[in-house]
């Protein structure tokens, strides 16, 4: 994947171009972009003939996994990827960790596995589960396994432990990614954890950069509820999070901020450096 | 000399007649477009199929739909419609619409009805206001909705009851048919249609058909049946009816039904039909297929990566696996969407191929074959078999 920065703005909004999407042949999307967001495979509400008259704005389409997990055998035995089982093959396709409408209690990942909430419970993945996964879907863009339960606001040692083990995972996901034939087209994203503790968000940022990732994944911030350490976006000390976390990390790669964010807090988190959202606010 | 102007909202023009049974293929021009029978009418009882845009519908060929005059006189009312001009206009349907006359509701909301001479009193459970519905009240509302085909106000009694109500039901029928017709305020563009009761009984059956037939309306709706009375009861008064009203108007079998029904009851001269069922069981994960039903909630389906039907067009069926809907039935609402996309699709591809039997002559063929897929044991209920005896279809 190629991200093409071509303009930014003195106050930080950046327009780019993103192109070279593997599969996708010659098709190119736009930053600020919003992926369309779906539930177990599906667009609330919407058969794919309805859609289809969204146009291109329904191109990149997110696909949360803790939903989708239990498909996973299922997926293996398919072996046409997850595109083609929803019917949505035509579609840039995005798999995150977690839903963001699913709010996971707090305290249940563990050193080696992260837990995931699906229909019939809590899930356990560890990073060869999880690359099973992603072999088996075959998505365009995925995020790399993370831990983003930072514990109590302030608490500096869960905080420190979620940048530890998603560094780690990340290194992981990253290795088995370069060996594998049927990832060669899919990109993976590093994600940014570290919670309420600045010094801990700032060591993610700066470690998780160094990393060969197509881009970053603003993840930690549901303190107390959907971004509620950051919401509203445009007030004091609530920017200044984000600033921190993008300011280590290089111009040339997306940012994704997930979770239910309305028009002003987009247009906030876009001036602060911020690409894609997804459309979890409608939900 | 010029031929006879054609002032009818409604013409039928019998295309072929079965030689074995009473079928018969027909077109019936309606205002808003020509629907070929025999027909099937998925129901939108407050004014869409729910999940379904009309686009989707239109997209399965079906040419004429249902919308309740209970529900939708109550919301948004009659009067709403009057300023929008219709509920063709309202729901953006630019085929024909048929409306139910509220009666059905005393049946089905019987616990919140009272039925008197001058009408049927509901109790609304939404707002707790009370509705006077007269014969004059349905016409009216009707009128308003705008559909092209109106059904008067009956007194409907369950099937399954029997006595003096049932007498009191059919006469009262009559009465409140004569008022609906002088209450009916456009026969230019909406046709009114006279309702059969009687219940289970041929004497009082036979009165009304008598009676109502003497009536000059466009067609006539067999009423009062599929209400859960014995099958074997049902289609006798089906079949007596059919006898009985005139070829040239067209026959209304209202609540039918099950793939099933709908072949044996085509056979016994019926041209019309509506149901809840195909659109109901989708939404509970039921398919429709040729050999009966496929429950996508079935542990069977979760690897089975077929779709639905490999012979049907339905855009569910192009896209989808049986595997992929058993992940989201009962759990997605797209997942109703898609079943009852099929559902419906399998209706009309159903209604056509039993219409192209009657055309090509080859009905009882086409019976036994349907028969066969369906039960392939041979196991045919009672009263199918009988049914189709009665018009000289031996079941194989």
């Amino acid at each position: 994947m190629k991200f093409s920065l071509r303009s930014v703005s003195q106050r930080g909004g950046r327009l780019a171009t993103i192109s070279e999407l593997g599969r996708h042949g010659d098709k190119t999307v736009t930053t600020p972009m919003c992926l369309v967001f779906t539930q177990a495979g599906t667009i609330p509400h919407l058969t794919n003939d309805m859609v289809q008259k969204l146009g291109k704005h329904a191109y990149p389409v997110h696909l949360p996994l803790p939903l989708l997990l239990e498909s996973h055998e299922i997926l293996q035995k398919y072996s046409n990827g997850i595109g083609d089982f929803l019917a949505l093959k035509h579609h840039l396709l995005y798999l995150s960790v977690q839903d963001s409408t699913i709010r996971p209690p707090e305290g249940f990942n563990e050193k080696s596995f992260v837990s995931l909430w699906g229909r019939s419970g809590r899930l356990n993945v560890d990073v060869d589960k999880f690359m099973s996964v992603q072999e088996a879907f075959k998505p365009d863009w995925y995020q790399a396994l993370c831990d983003s339960d930072a514990g109590k606001v302030g608490s500096r040692k869960r905080a420190h432990k979620s940048v530890e083990r998603t560094l780690a995972y990340l290194d992981r996901c990253l290795e088995k990614h370069k060996e594998s034939e049927v990832l060669r087209h899919s990109c993976i994203f590093g994600s940014i954890e570290g919670g309420s503790v600045a010094e801990e968000r700032e060591l993610s940022a700066k470690e998780t950069a160094k990393r060969p990732v197509a881009g970053f994944v603003l993840e930690g911030l549901d303190t107390n509820g959907p971004l509620d350490s950051v919401l509203p976006l445009c007030e004091n000390g609530k920017k200044e999070i984000i600033q921190s976390i993008l300011n280590e990390l290089p111009d040339e790669k997306p940012r994704i901020l997930h979770g239910p964010l309305d028009p002003a807090n987009i247009l906030a988190a876009v001036e602060l450096g911020i690409d894609i959202f997804d459309s979890t606010y409608l939900f | 000399m010029s031929a006879p102007v054609n002032h009818s909202a409604l013409t039928l023009k019998v295309l072929a007649e079965c030689s074995v049974t009473k079928a018969r293929a027909c077109q019936l021009s309606l205002p808003h477009s020509v629907v070929d029978t025999p027909v099937f009418m998925p129901v939108g009882t407050q004014g869409s199929l729910k999940g379904i845009t009309p686009e989707q519908l239109e997209n399965s060929g079906c040419q004429i739909m249902l919308g309740n005059t209970y529900h939708l006189g109550s919301n948004p009312g009659a009067e709403l419609f009057d300023k929008v001009g219709g509920l063709h206009k309202f729901m953006g349907w630019k085929r024909n619409l048929l409306t139910d006359s509220g009666g059905f509701q005393m049946v089905s909301l019987v616990a919140l009805s009272e039925v008197t001479e001058e009408g049927v009193r509901f109790s609304n459970p939404y707002d707790a206001k009370d509705m006077l519905l007269t014969p004059e009240k349905s016409i009216e509302i009707q009128n308003s909705i705008g559909a092209d085909i109106i059904m008067q106000l009956d007194d409907v009694v369950s099937s399954t009851i029997s006595g003096p109500r049932v007498e009191e039901a059919m006469g009262r029928s009559i009465r409140w048919l004569d008022r609906c017709i002088e209450a009916h305020k456009k026969t230019k563009t909406q046709n009114l249609f006279a309702i059969i009761q009687g219940g289970l009984d041929s004497r009082l059956r036979t009165i009304c058909l008598n009676e109502m037939s003497k009536r000059n309306v466009p067609g006539f709706a067999i009423g009062g049946l599929s209400g859960g009375e014995d099958k074997n009861d049902f289609w006798k008064m089906v079949t007596l009816s059919t006898d009985f009203l005139p070829k040239h108007k067209p026959r209304y079998l209202m609540g039918v039904g099950f793939p099933v029904d709908l072949v044996v009851c085509s056979a016994l001269g019926c041209d019309m039909f509506d149901c809840v069922y195909p659109t109901r069981t989708a939404r509970f994960g039921t398919a429709l297929i040729p050999t009966g039903k496929l429950d996508l909630k079935k542990k069977g389906c979760a690897e089975d990566f077929r779709p639905i039907d490999e012979n049907c067009s339905c855009s569910t069926c192009r896209q989808f696996t049986r595997a992929y809907l058993h992940t989201i039935v009962t759990k997605e609402t797209v997942a109703s969407i898609l079943l009852t996309i099929h559902n419906i699709q399998y209706q009309m591809d159903l209604m056509r191929s039993i219409k192209e039997a009657i055309i090509q002559d080859k009905y009882p063929e086409f019976v036994n074959d349907f028969m066969q897929k369906q039960f392939p044991t041979r196991n045919y209920p009672e009263w199918t078999v009988d049914a189709l005896a009665s018009v000289n279809i031996k079941l194989s």
